[in-house]
């Protein structure tokens, strides 16, 4: 055992001692949400305490059973599935294509059409025109469509294809490959890990889809779960409006509003659970391909 | 199985800002079944000369052909070739026998053709037992035979080979050279192999062309560019420890032909003599080199040789038990002999040292090239 002077002791303290209290900032209010969510029948009153007073799970049968909760919840999954694979193709593709040394006007084309556009945009307004004019206001597709091409993430790919030897490409080439099956069959499982990486960022960046589908969604049927959230957790018992139309929401789900005691905010934090568990389960299945190390072996020893 | 014909070939990079040549008017016919070894050191065009072969690199001008077929345009898929890498390039991702099978699957053979092609391959090349495995759990000297088999299975009419060995520790590399050598007797194909090393071109090579800057210096089979090296860099690459050199400039006395070191004269056999006696290279500067087995300390070489001995200066003495190196100077310049282990030369000594005049090489000064080879 290494003997440690004071003041390493002193840190290691202090630097425990500071990442329990920062783990408790992060972990307190999930853990009072995952509370409110299980709770009913407290009806307005505080209720600092962790544990549920009474426990029920009636919130969740609520997010299962109510359209207007649920589908919002599809949209989400749809266009974060749909989103994730395009934009990871999209990208990965053209990533192959910049990592072409030789390539004509490559250099040129990485200035003005990646990194041009991810230090300026054209603005909220011009973009929204632009949307309106190709005719994809009110579509899944302008959710989609326009985060799909990632300067940044084609970079990061190109990158790692540079990692990768040419040896293995043209010992491909000879063996017989053609260039769609040297990407397919060579390139592409072998970028695994920045694919990993990079199908994450853009799976969260889908799931959490919200200004976009506030600005550009109108049907309530094509909300996106964040927003559909948000509507929730802004019903205010206090406005008149919004106490009606909870009301009328309740009764739609059959429930009597003058005898539950069923909360808006109960109801919302139940979908803020929902809407952390895709990605909190889906994270450590992708964080194993992170691991370097599929490159050893391939060349020499 | 074919012949390789490359005419005229030359590589330059960028050759519109001036350029680097990486090869010079290649022209080189290899012979069906032959172990072509392309020799040099690192930057001489040898590994680009390949890659032209392969496919992999443009060439700037010239033809190649393989079998009959101008191969110019064609691409390295389709010219019925196989590669050896020197890095292996083994897909990571796939196991051994997916990795041996790839090239067949592409080009459609039969599943059972494949499996039975991969396995005799496997067989000859002793990893029957990896063929599960992934290359990431294979040792250097397996992955070789792994990038040797994804070779072997697919069949082509030429293998090319870019230092497979370098990668592999002294022994295995021993070992190796042994068995491609075996490999060669038993496919019977055309190898084009390119390495620095002149011991693996030396054993392996049915021929070797011997390359600097882009140029070829000489080919030859491995003894003749042994015995008789084309110019001062062939005579000092090939070899170890390498030829001994020195100044010398020529003297004609009579019927006699002498090179004079210093204060030493050499007298050259008659033979020799014939084809520089009268013809005007009485005082032309040259260069002599001598191989350190071609000098001998025993008497029997000093009472036969007596107008070829000079003295030498001992400096270090190496025993290596089968043989010793003897590092020392005569006339002034530093020179290695090849004893036998009695010797009884020590460091200081001074001794006498008879030179084998058959073996002595004489090289232009300005040329640098061979003189008076017969």
């Amino acid at each position: 055992m290494l003997k440690r002077s004071t003041g390493e002791k002193v840190f290691n303290v202090v630097n425990i001692f500071f990442f329990i209290i920062f783990t408790c900032m992060m972990l307190l209010p999930i853990v009072y949400v995952l509370k409110q969510s299980f709770e009913v029948g407290i009806g307005g009153s505080l209720n600092l305490s962790l544990l549920p007073a009474k426990f029920s799970g009636l919130y969740y049968q609520m997010v299962v059973k109510e359209e207007s909760v649920y589908r919002p919840f599809l949209n989400s999954v749809y266009i974060t599935i749909v989103g994730t694979s395009s934009s990871l193709l999209v990208n990965a593709i053209g990533a192959y294509t910049l990592s072409k040394r030789e390539l004509p006007g490559s250099k040129a084309f990485i200035y003005f059409l990646v990194i041009f556009p991810m230090l300026f945009g054209g603005g909220l307004i011009p973009t929204y025109l632009l949307m309106r004019a190709l005719g994809l206001i009110d579509r899944y597709a302008v959710l989609i469509i326009p985060a799909m091409a990632s300067g940044w993430n084609m970079i990061l790919i190109r990158n790692y294809y540079w990692s990768i030897p040419d040896s293995l490409a043209e010992s491909a080439r000879i063996d017989g490959a053609e260039e769609f099956t040297v990407f397919f069959r060579i390139i592409l499982p072998l970028a695994k890990p920045v694919l990993a990486a990079i199908a994450l960022f853009t799976g969260v960046g889908f799931w959490n889809t919200f200004m976009a589908a506030i600005i550009y969604i109108r049907s309530p049927q094509k909300y996106t779960f964040p927003v559909k959230l948000r509507e929730m957790i802004l019903i205010q018992a206090t406005s008149m409006k919004d106490a009606q139309m909870w009301e009328a929401m309740l009764m739609a789900m059959g429930f009597d509003p003058a005898q539950t005691a069923v909360t808006a905010d109960g109801l919302s934090s139940a979908m803020m659970i929902v809407s952390m568990l895709p990605i909190i389960l889906i994270y450590p299945y992708l964080q194993k391909h992170f691991a370097a190390g599929i490159m050893v072996g391939s060349i020499k020893g | 199985m074919a012949k390789v014909v490359v005419k005229n070939v030359y590589k330059k990079y960028e050759p519109s800002r001036g350029g680097i040549t990486a090869v010079s008017d290649f022209n080189l016919s290899i012979e069906d079944k032959e172990f072509l070894v392309l020799l040099g050191p690192s930057g001489c065009g040898k590994t680009t000369t390949l890659r032209m072969i392969a496919g992999l690199e443009d060439i700037t001008a010239g033809e190649i052909y393989i079998g009959d077929k101008l191969v110019n345009d064609v691409q390295p898929k389709d010219r019925d070739i196989a590669m050896v890498f020197q890095n292996y390039a083994l897909y990571p991702h796939m196991t051994v026998f997916d990795n041996m099978a790839f090239g067949l699957k592409l080009r459609k053979t039969p599943k059972d053709e494949i499996k039975k092609r991969v396995h005799e391959a496997a067989r000859v090349l002793e990893i029957e037992h990896l063929l599960d495995r992934t290359p990431k759990a294979l040792s250097g000297g397996q992955r070789q035979r792994v990038a040797l088999g994804r070779a072997i299975v697919r069949e082509p009419k030429v293998f090319l080979m870019d230092e497979p060995l370098s990668n592999l520790d002294a022994k295995l590399r021993g070992q190796m050279r042994v068995e491609l050598t075996k490999l060669h007797q038993r496919l019977q194909t055309t190898i084009i192999y390119v390495t620095h090393d002149q011991v693996e071109a030396m054993t392996m090579g049915t021929r070797i062309v011997c390359m600097r800057f882009g140029f070829i210096q000489q080919v030859d089979n491995p003894q003749v560019m042994y015995d008789y090296p084309a110019n001062i860099y062939v005579a000092g690459f090939i070899g170890t420890p390498q030829m001994n050199f020195a100044d010398a400039s020529i003297k004609e006395e009579g019927k006699d032909a002498f090179v004079v070191i210093g204060n030493s004269k050499i007298k050259l056999p008659e033979n020799r003599a014939k084809n520089i006696v009268g013809k005007g290279f009485d005082g032309k500067a040259v260069v002599i080199g001598i191989r350190p087995e071609a000098l001998h300390d025993e008497q029997v070489y000093i009472d036969s040789m007596p107008d070829s001995t000079v003295s030498a200066k001992v400096e270090v003495v190496e025993m290596l038990g089968p043989e010793a190196l003897i590092y020392c100077v005569i006339e002034g310049f530093n020179m290695i002999a090849r004893f036998k282990p009695n010797t009884k030369a020590r460091h200081g000594d001074i001794i006498k040292v008879a030179m084998d005049t058959e073996r002595l090489h004489i090289f232009d000064k300005d040329t640098e090239k061979a003189m008076f080879r017969d």
